[in-house]
């Protein structure tokens, strides 16, 4: 396997609060490769989004504090380099694109001067005609009608999935080898949502850029993710191929958060929710933080008082943070079922 | 009907609050419009007309759930809103329990209100943050008068039932997670024991594992209390699962509406059919195997919707008649209505 793009190791960020010091992400670490696509999922406090601002030094510090980690992109540790450093990577070998493109346009500049802006800014040999044909370009690229009109109109002239596209544009203007995109279609209706995922693959496709995608939405996940890490209050719980998370899952919070969704094309009578609430952040549970609402806690000591490490599971590729993994070797999500019946 | 049978108010209410027998007809909405002026200049003259809901019917049987399906702006919350006359309606007809009350007093409006109630979709914003959980589910009881007898032991009893403790009584709103908030508000809808809620995106600012959660317990409280929902939602799996009967909308619209099945497996509207093909189905299995509808541009604005049909400046389907001809929502071979005048059953959207 290639050297990754990103390395993550033990990060571990925390963020000071008046009701106490929430931990946000504790102890993550994952690899993106190049080329691939990797699915970040996990509930709202989960610290997926988190993790990535970190890294990019996107987190208002205070209250956010990394305490700990390391974050390798081809061979430099973001979390070691200056601002200024850290700025010329952003936004030319790392891109962002984010849920709400209304709050990361400027409504003041047009779209083709921000695109522009883009790419000026990380090399000023163009000239305007040359850095105004490729924003049109561009915008062409990720389908936006009449760009060459439109590259003169300003953010509030475009519709939610006409920014989206805008965003990008402007995030695949300069090449760049890593592309985050925090909930890209969360705002956007699901005929829009389908046309963005689909440009979202030719952006891909044209940079051939890695891509960490981070949502909530498992539906997302199974159409665009090569490999998925799975996070639960500020822990990667599980990481592996796409196949194999959605089907075999070993941890007990992936298999009950693929049992728990509704299925679109089959009927059930009750659905099968995971039981209690999220954890508060402030007091996590010692030792396992999914052990209060998990099926194989069944009172034993490991789950409550040591954290289980991330291991593998038969192969490297897939890995599972449960003391008990073991006791689901046999099971598969309802998904499986279903394939295997059909 | 001739004045002697005439219903006097007494009577009149005793109907509206007697029980509706399960599968007999409940709520009955023809023809509904609202629309909102659009004002502009110094004297904020109107200028013109934002049609949120244009023609809507509908029928709701006693203790069924209907689905509304629709993307946003498409009018499903204006038009739940004014059903139960949250907002005025511009004009059309709401009947519940037989009795009229699309423009009904503020005094007959009191008594409908006991049988309709609202589920909103943000338990942060539609909880009063400086009242108890205890002061928020007796509040309704309160308001009509019926909390000074036994009224302690029904908020215990209605907290009980949704699955909150009763020590939770005590605490505010902020304490406690989505989930719980979102059962803090269904407990205050079910204080007076309605008939019918509507519940408007309920459980879309939910986690997926307490989503879970809220719709077995609407489900479990549906069958308790023999409760009818008119359930809103942009998630289509979600209102597959809960639904009896679906109505798919769009620009005020409604496109199809149908049993559960005749929706989901044989959807005939090409609106419906891009709908179901766009959403996204949680199995890579699938992945690369469906044929995916991707519908070109953006909804149009209800201010200055497209002539005939409102779907075709997006419909790959459309020709001249759908520009000349408003597409009536009628049964064309299909066995349920849909509004296209090229209407045609695809049972391959979701296989």
């Amino acid at each position: 396997m290639p050297e990754p793009v990103l390395s993550i190791r033990d990060l571990v960020v925390d963020f000071g609060t008046e009701d106490g010091v929430v931990h946000a992400v504790d102890g993550v670490s994952y690899d993106i490769h190049p080329g691939e696509t990797l699915g970040v999922v996990g509930e709202s406090g989960s610290g997926k989004s988190v993790t990535v601002m970190s890294i990019l030094g996107l987190i208002p510090q205070p209250p956010g504090r990394i305490v700990r980690g390391e974050a390798f992109f081809k061979g430099v540790d973001l979390l070691k380099v200056n601002k200024r450093e850290l700025r010329e990577i952003r936004g030319k070998d790392i891109a962002m694109i984010f849920q709400d493109p209304m709050t990361s346009l400027n409504p003041v500049f047009t779209v083709g001067d921000q695109i522009a802006e883009a790419m000026e800014v990380h090399d000023s040999s163009l000239n305007d005609d040359r850095l105004r044909a490729k924003a049109i370009e561009l915008l062409e690229l990720v389908g936006v009608p009449n760009a060459q009109r439109r590259v003169d109109q300003y953010p509030h002239e475009y519709s939610g999935g006409m920014r989206q596209r805008a965003m990008i544009a402007m995030s695949i203007a300069n090449q760049p080898s890593l592309l985050i995109a925090d909930e890209p279609t969360t705002a956007l209706d699901v005929t829009i949502q389908a046309q963005i995922l689909e440009v979202m693959k030719t952006a891909q496709r044209e940079t051939n850029a890695a891509t960490i995608m981070i949502t909530h939405d498992l539906g997302i996940i199974a159409e665009m993710a090569d490999r998925v890490v799975v996070m639960y209050a500020g822990h990667v719980v599980e990481v592996g191929d796409v196949g194999t998370i959605f089907h075999r899952p070993r941890h007990p919070y992936t298999l009950g958060l693929m049992n728990s969704l509704p299925r679109l094309e089959v009927d059930e009578r009750w659905l099968k929710p995971i039981p209690g609430q999220p954890p508060s952040m402030i007091n996590l549970p010692p030792g396992c933080p999914f052990h209060p609402r998990c099926e194989l806690f069944q009172g034993r000591e490991a789950c409550r008082t040591e954290r289980p490490p991330l291991d593998p599971i038969e192969s490297q590729h897939h890995r599972a943070a449960c003391h008990f993994k073991h006791e689901l070797k046999n099971e598969t999500s309802k998904f499986a079922q279903e394939g295997a019946a059909s | 009907m001739s004045p002697q049978q005439a219903p006097h108010q007494e009577t009149s209410t005793e109907t509206l609050h007697a029980r509706a027998p399960l599968g007999t007809e409940l709520l009955r909405i023809e023809g509904l419009r609202k629309y909102f002026p659009i004002k502009a200049g110094l004297i904020r003259r109107e200028v013109g007309q934002i049609k949120a809901v244009d023609g809507v019917d509908l029928t709701l049987n006693a203790g069924e759930t209907l689905g509304v399906v629709g993307e946003s702006g498409c009018g499903k919350s204006t038009m739940a809103r004014s059903v139960a006359r949250l907002l005025d309606p511009t004009g059309g007809k709401v009947t519940f329990r037989g009795h009229d009350i699309t423009f009904s007093s503020r005094r007959e409006l009191r008594e409908f209100r006991r049988e309709i109630q609202f589920v909103f979709q943000d338990p942060y914003a539609s909880l009063n943050p400086r009242m108890t959980v205890r002061e928020i589910v007796a509040e309704p009881l309160r308001v009509h008068g019926r909390y000074k007898n036994g009224g302690k032991d029904h908020v215990d009893q209605l907290m009980e039932t949704v699955g909150l403790k009763s020590e939770h009584g005590n605490r505010f709103p902020h304490e406690f997670s989505g989930g719980q908030r979102q059962r803090i508000g269904v407990a205050r809808a079910l204080a007076l024991n309605p008939q019918l809620l509507m519940l408007d995106e309920p459980v879309s600012a939910l986690d997926v594992s307490i989503q879970a959660q809220v719709i077995n317990l609407l489900e479990r409280l549906q069958d308790e209390f023999h409760l009818s929902y008119v359930f809103i939602a942009h998630d289509l799996s979600v209102v597959r699962h809960i639904s009896d009967r679906v109505a798919v909308m769009y620009l005020g619209k409604i496109m199809e509406t149908g049993t559960k099945a005749e929706i989901y497996d044989r959807p005939s509207h090409p609106y419906t059919q891009a709908l179901l093909s766009a959403a996204p189905i949680p199995d890579p299995a699938k992945r690369g195997k469906r044929e995916r509808i991707v519908l070109k541009g953006d909804v149009p604005s209800p201010a200055d919707p497209p002539s005939g049909c409102v779907f075709r400046t997006r419909c790959w389907k459309a020709e001249d008649i759908c520009a000349e001809e408003v597409p009536q929502l009628i049964d064309r071979g299909q066995g349920h209505p849909v509004a296209c005048h090229f209407a045609e059953a695809d049972s391959k959207v979701l296989a």
